[in-house]
C-alpha cells in the first residue's frame, strides 16, 4: 500500500488492539506515525514502502532525506540543498516550501541552490551569482530579499520580471501526420494506456509526481525502442503492442549524467573532437619528421605522455591524517606532456595550449579546419563556449554534461529520424539556459527528429508541439492519460493539474511579450 | 469594586521573542545567545570564484540562483559545506578522521558564523537493490519491531490463530479442566510418517518407559517390537498415567515437563475414558495441523535477513535463470556462427574450445540455423544429462558437451557471477517471508 494508505490504516489503530499490546506499542506507533507524517509533508504519498531505492527519481530520494532531517529536529544546523524542487510538479512546490520553512522556523539556517521561481519568491533572502558561466561568472551580481533581487535588473530579475522570457513559437509545427503508438500499456500504475507520439515535433510529458510518466517512458517506451534498434536486454514493463517502429531509425537517451568519471575525460575527448585534433597535428610537418603518430598526442597513451604523471598533470601526495593534496607534477609542470612532443606546434600552439583554448577560442583558431569546426561550433551554439576544450569531466555540471552530449548529438551525421528522449532536461538550468536548451531542442526537431521530454518546467512545456499529460494523482491514483494536444488545448483541459499552471504561465507570457512588443 | 490588577509586561508574541531575547541577553552581557547574525564568507576563490565576499543571514530561507556554471554550488558547497564540514571533522581525533578521509580546505579566506552543516544532495545515495523506502526512513525497523512484539499469528494452511503456551500455563489448564479425571500424559515422537521404528522403540524402552501409544491405540513396549514399514504412523511415548489432582501438582509438573522435553516441544494428554486428546505446545502453534513458528524477532520480518528472506530469491525479489531466448538469442544463427550466447564470444575459456572443436566437427547439426535443429535434441541439451562416455576422449563429439549446456551455463554463472553476451532473464517474484499472514 502506499504512504497515504498506510497513514490511514494507523489512525485509531490503538483501538482495535488489545490492551496489551497497546502498552508494548505506544512508543513504536508514535514513532511511526512522526516518520509517517514527515513523509507525507514532504509530498511524498505515492511512494510505498517497498519500492527500491534505486527506482527513485533523484529528486524523490532527495526530499525522504529531507523528511528524515525534518524528522531529527535538529537546531542550530545549517542545511545546504541542492535543487530539492527537482522531479516536482508546480502543484507540490508549496508543500515544499513549507517543508523548507519548517525547517528554518525550528531554528535552523538553511542555504538552497535552486531556479524555480516559486522557491526564489518565496526566500528570505537571495543571492544571485553570475553574470555569466564559467570565467565569465564567479561575481555575486545582486543579493537582498526577492523584492530588492527584483529591481535588480540582473539576469534572473529580468526572466522574474518577466522582462525576458522563453517566447512561444509563433508557428506551431504541423508535423506530418506521423506517429508511434504505443498500446495498452499496464506496467506499474499504469492503467492500459494507449497514446500516440506525433513524430517530427517537440513531445512534453507532463504530470505530478508519481503519475507514472517514468513509468511510461523509461520503463515502457525506452526499452522498447532500445531492443527493437540495439537488442538490449532490459524488457519493458507490459505493454500490448506498439506501432510505426518503421519510421525512426534509432533512439537516443540523453540525460544529466557526467560524461566521464575521470578527469582524464573532457569535452573534447568525448565529442570526438580530440581525435581529429591529434590526427591534425600528427599530420604538422615536424610530427611527419619526427615520426609521430596521433597516439603520440595522446595523455591516455604511453608515448608522447608525461611518465611521471602518466600524463594526468597533478601529483597526488598522501598525508597519512590529512586530506591528500595534489600538486602539479614536477617534470611537465601539468603540462601532461614530455617537452618533445610539446615541441610540435601548430600556429604557435602545441597540445597543451590547444587543450587550455576556451571553446570561443577554439573556434577562431581552428577556422579552417571543417572537420575540427563542425564538432567545436556545435559546442559554442549551445551555450557552452566559455569551457576549456581539456576541461575535467568530473568538473562539470550535470546541465553542462547534458549540453555537451546534445552538442555531439547535433554535430552528427544524423538522418533525421531518431527519436531523443530527455528526462527532465532543465534539472539545475537557470532561466537563460533553458532558452539556450530549448533552441537546441528546436533545431533537432527542425531536421526531422522527434524529441520527447519528461518536463515540470511550464517554461520548456509552454513552447513545444505536443503535450501529454499523464495523472491525475500520483501511485494508484494516476497512470491515465488525462489531457494531450497542444500546449493551448492543455491549458484548456478540465481534468488534471499541468493544465491550470500551464493555462497561467501562457497568460503571462502573451501578456510579457506584448509588453515588449 | 475589585480591581483586576493585571500584568503591565506585554504578552510575548512570535514576533517579539526574538527581540526579547535578544535584549535579555545584552542585558545579562549573554553575547553567545544572541546568534552571530550572518554567515561571513571572505574571499572565496573556489573554481571560478572572483574573491567573493558576502554576508548570508542566519535562520533564513536563502535561495542561491545564477546560471549553469555560473559559480553556485562553488560556493554553496565547495566553499561553505567543505568548511563547515571540515570543522566539524576537526573535533573529531586524529584516528577517527583517518577512516572519513579528510576534506580540503576550500580555497576561502575566511569563513565566521558557521554551524554544523548538513547537506541533502540529489545524487542517489546507494544502488543497493536491498534498500527500500522503508529502510531508508528506517519506517521498516520499527514497523518490524511492532509485528514482532505485538502481532499475534495465524497459520498459513487454515487461517486458525496459533496458540503458544508455557508450562505454567499448560498446567493450570490441565487442572482447570481435567480435574479428579484420569489422564495420559503423551509426547509425540513420530507423526504421520511411514516407517518400521524398530530402532525408536528399543530406544523409548531404554529411556525406561514402559507403553507407547501407536496409532490411537496403548501398547505395551516388547523386545523387537516393530509397525507395518508401508503405513503412516503417529507415535506417543506414555510419560505417566494419574489423575489429576490439585494437591498433587508436583507430580503433574514433572510429566508434564518431561513429556514437552520427549515430545521436542509439544505434548498430548489423552482422557482414557473419552478417547479424547488434547494438545499443547510451547511454540506458536496451530492446533490442527500442527504447524510451528519460531518466535517472532524482528529479524523474522526482515527481508534482508536470513530469518526472513524467502529462500528463492533471497529477499531481493527477482530470480535471474536461464532461459531458451537468453541462450540461443537468434534462431537463425547455427552453432558454428555463434548461435549459442554464452560460446560466442572467445573470451570464456573453456567454451572456447568447444567452438573450435564445434568447426572440426563434422556433424551438419552444427552448421543449420539453430532454429531448425530439432527440437528434441534441445530438449534433450537442456536437461541434465551426463556426459556420455566415449571410447576415446577424441572421439568425444560436441553433442555430450552440448548435453549439459543449460545446467553447466548455471553451474558457471553461479560460480563466477559473470553474465555471458546478451546475458540472462531475470523473472519478477513476490517477494515474502515464509510465515504466515501476521496481522496486528
Amino acid at each position: 500500500m502506499d504512504i497515504a494508505q498506510l497513514s490511514q490504516w494507523f489512525v485509531g489503530l490503538e483501538e482495535r488492539l488489545s490492551e496489551r499490546q497497546n502498552v508494548i506499542g505506544r512508543e513504536l506507533l508514535k514513532e511511526l506515525r512522526k516518520r509517517i507524517g514527515f513523509l507525507l509533508e514532504v509530498g511524498l504519498e505515492y511512494l510505498s514502502l517497498h519500492r527500491s531505492v534505486r527506482t527513485l527519481s533523484g529528486g524523490e530520494s532527495q526530499r525522504i532525506r529531507l523528511a528524515t532531517q525534518i524528522g531529527t529536529q535538529l537546531v542550530g544546523v545549517l542545511y545546504i540543498m541542492d535543487e530539492p524542487s527537482i522531479g516536482l510538479h508546480q502543484r507540490d512546490n508549496e508543500r515544499l516550501i513549507k517543508a523548507l520553512q519548517h525547517l528554518r522556523d525550528i531554528g535552523n539556517s538553511v542555504i538552497v541552490v535552486e531556479h524555480d521561481k516559486d522557491m526564489i519568491m518565496n526566500a528570505d533572502h537571495v543571492l544571485d551569482i553570475g553574470p555569466g558561466a564559467g570565467i565569465h561568472g564567479g561575481h555575486i551580481v545582486a543579493e537582498g530579499s526577492p523584492t530588492e533581487i527584483f529591481k535588480s535588473g540582473s539576469l534572473t530579475s529580468q526572466y522574474l520580471s518577466g522582462e525576458r522570457h522563453i517566447e512561444l513559437r509563433k508557428k506551431k509545427r504541423k508535423g506530418e501526420g506521423n506517429t508511434l503508438t504505443l498500446k495498452g500499456a499496464t506496467g506499474h500504475n499504469l492503467k492500459n494506456v494507449t497514446v500516440k507520439f506525433p513524430l517530427g515535433k517537440l513531445v512534453a510529458v507532463t504530470g505530478v509526481s508519481g503519475s507514472g510518466k517514468s513509468s511510461l517512458i523509461h520503463d515502457t517506451l525506452y526499452p522498447i525502442l532500445n531492443q527493437h534498434f540495439f537488442n538490449a536486454k532490459r524488457d519493458p514493463l507490459p505493454y500490448a503492442g506498439i506501432e510505426g517502429l518503421e519510421l525512426i531509425d534509432k533512439v537516443i537517451e540523453v540525460d544529466q549524467s557526467p560524461i566521464g568519471r575521470t578527469p582524464r575525460s573532457n569535452p573534447a575527448t568525448y565529442t570526438g573532437v580530440f581525435t581529429e585534433i591529434r590526427s591534425l597535428f600528427a599530420s604538422l610537418p615536424e610530427a611527419k619528421i619526427r615520426g609521430y603518430g596521433p597516439g603520440r598526442f595522446s595523455f591516455n597513451v604511453k608515448g608522447g605522455r608525461c611518465e611521471t604523471c602518466e600524463g594526468a598533470g597533478l601529483r597526488t601526495i598522501e598525508m597519512n591524517f590529512l586530506p591528500d593534496v595534489h600538486v602539479p607534477c614536477e617534470t611537465c609542470k601539468g603540462r601532461r606532456y614530455n617537452r618533445e612532443t610539446l615541441e610540435v606546434r601548430f600556429k604557435g600552439k602545441s597540445i597543451t595550449d590547444v587543450l587550455d583554448l576556451t571553446v570561443e577560442k577554439a573556434v577562431e583558431y581552428f577556422e579552417n579546419q571543417p572537420r575540427i569546426i563542425r564538432k567545436i561550433q556545435v559546442l559554442n551554439e549551445v551555450g557552452l563556449g566559455y569551457l576549456t576544450l581539456g576541461q575535467q569531466a568530473t568538473t562539470l555540471s550535470g546541465g553542462e554534461a547534458q549540453r555537451v552530449k546534445l552538442a555531439t548529438e547535433l554535430g552528427k551525421k544524423d538522418t533525421g529520424k531518431t527519436f531523443y528522449i530527455l528526462d527532465e532536461p532543465t534539472t539545475g538550468l537557470h532561466f537563460e539556459d533553458i532558452r539556450h536548451l530549448s533552441d537546441v531542442l528546436q533545431k533537432l526537431v527542425d531536421k526531422g527528429n522527434t524529441v520527447l521530454i519528461i518536463e515540470h518546467n511550464l517554461d520548456l512545456i509552454k513552447v513545444a508541439d505536443h503535450v501529454i499529460d499523464l495523472g491525475p494523482e500520483g501511485g494508484g491514483g494516476g497512470g491515465t492519460v488525462v489531457a494531450q494536444g497542444t500546449p493551448e488545448q492543455v491549458a484548456k483541459a478540465s481534468k488534471g493539474y499541468t493544465g491550470k499552471f500551464l493555462a497561467e504561465e501562457l497568460k503571462v507570457s502573451k501578456y510579457a511579450e506584448e509588453k515588449v512588443s | 469594586m475589585a480591581k483586576k490588577i493585571s500584568a503591565s509586561v506585554a504578552p510575548v508574541t512570535p514576533e517579539i521573542a526574538p527581540q526579547l531575547a535578544a535584549t535579555v541577553a545584552a542585558a545579562n552581557g549573554h553575547a553567545a545567545d544572541v546568534e552571530a547574525p550572518f554567515i561571513e564568507v571572505y574571499g572565496a576563490r573556489e573554481h571560478n570564484l572572483k574573491n567573493v565576499s558576502v554576508q548570508i543571514p542566519r535562520g533564513k530561507l536563502v535561495v542561491f540562483t545564477g546560471i549553469s556554471g555560473s559559480g553556485k554550488s562553488s560556493l554553496a558547497f565547495d566553499t561553505i559545506y567543505a568548511e563547515g564540514q571540515r570543522r566539524y571533522m576537526e573535533t573529531f581525533s586524529a584516528y577517527a578522521r583517518s577512516f572519513m578521509g579528510g576534506l580540503e580546505r576550500p580555497d576561502v579566506d575566511k569563513i565566521e558564523g558557521l554551524s554544523p552543516v548538513i547537506s541533502i544532495e540529489q545524487k542517489t545515495t546507494s544502488r543497493n537493490p536491498r534498500s527500500t523506502v522503508g529502510t531508508i526512513t528506517e519506517i521498516y525497523d520499527f514497523l518490524r519491531l511492532l509485528y514482532a512484539r505485538t502481532a499475534e499469528a495465524f497459520s498459513y494452511a487454515t487461517g486458525a490463530k496459533m496458540i503458544r503456551q508455557s508450562d505454567e500455563q499448560i498446567i493450570n489448564y490441565i487442572l482447570k479442566h481435567f480435574n479428579e479425571k484420569k489422564l495420559v500424559v503423551l509426547a509425540p515422537v513420530v507423526k504421520g510418517r511411514k516407517g518400521h521404528y524398530r530402532e525408536l522403540f528399543q530406544q523409548i524402552a531404554k529411556l525406561g518407559f514402559a507403553k507407547v501409544r501407536v496409532d490411537g491405540e496403548l501398547l505395551d513396549l516388547t523386545p523387537k517390537m516393530q509397525v507395518d514399514r508401508y503405513k503412516i504412523h503417529d507415535i506417543e511415548i506414555v510419560i505417566d498415567r494419574l489423575v489429576v489432582k490439585t494437591e498433587d501438582r508436583f507430580r503433574l509438573s514433572g510429566s508434564v515437563q518431561n513429556a514437552l522435553t520427549h515430545g521436542k516441544g509439544t505434548m498430548l494428554v489423552l482422557d482414557p475414558d473419552t478417547k479424547k486428546t488434547q494438545f499443547f505446545s510451547r511454540f506458536l502453534m496451530d492446533p490442527t495441523t500442527g504447524i510451528a513458528y519460531d518466535d517472532p524477532a524482528p529479524n523474522t520480518f526482515s527481508f534482508n535477513s536470513p530469518y526472513g528472506a524467502c529462500p528463492t530469491c533471497n529477499g531481493l525479489g527477482e530470480v535471474q535463470q536461464i532461459t531458451e531466448d537468453s541462450v540461443l538469442p537468434d534462431k537463425k544463427l547455427s552453432i558454428s556462427r555463434g548461435g549459442i550466447a554464452p560460446w560466442a564470444s572467445t573470451a570464456t575459456s573453456g567454451f572456447s574450445s568447444s567452438s573450435s572443436l564445434s568447426s572440426k566437427s563434422r556433424s551438419s547439426a552444427f552448421l543449420r540455423p539453430s532454429k531448425s535443429c530439432p527440437k528434441t535434441w534441445w530438449n534433450a541439451c537442456s536437461t541434465a544429462c551426463p556426459r556420455t562416455k566415449t571410447r576415446t576422449p577424441k572421439r568425444q563429439t560436441i553433442r555430450s558437451r552440448l548435453k549439459a549446456l543449460f545446467p553447466s551455463c548455471a553451474a558457471r554463472w553461479s560460480l563466477t557471477r559473470k553474465t555471458f553476451a546478451p546475458g540472462f532473464r531475470s523473472t519478477p517474484r513476490l517477494r515474502s517471508a515464509p510465515s504466515a499472514v501476521v496481522t496486528a
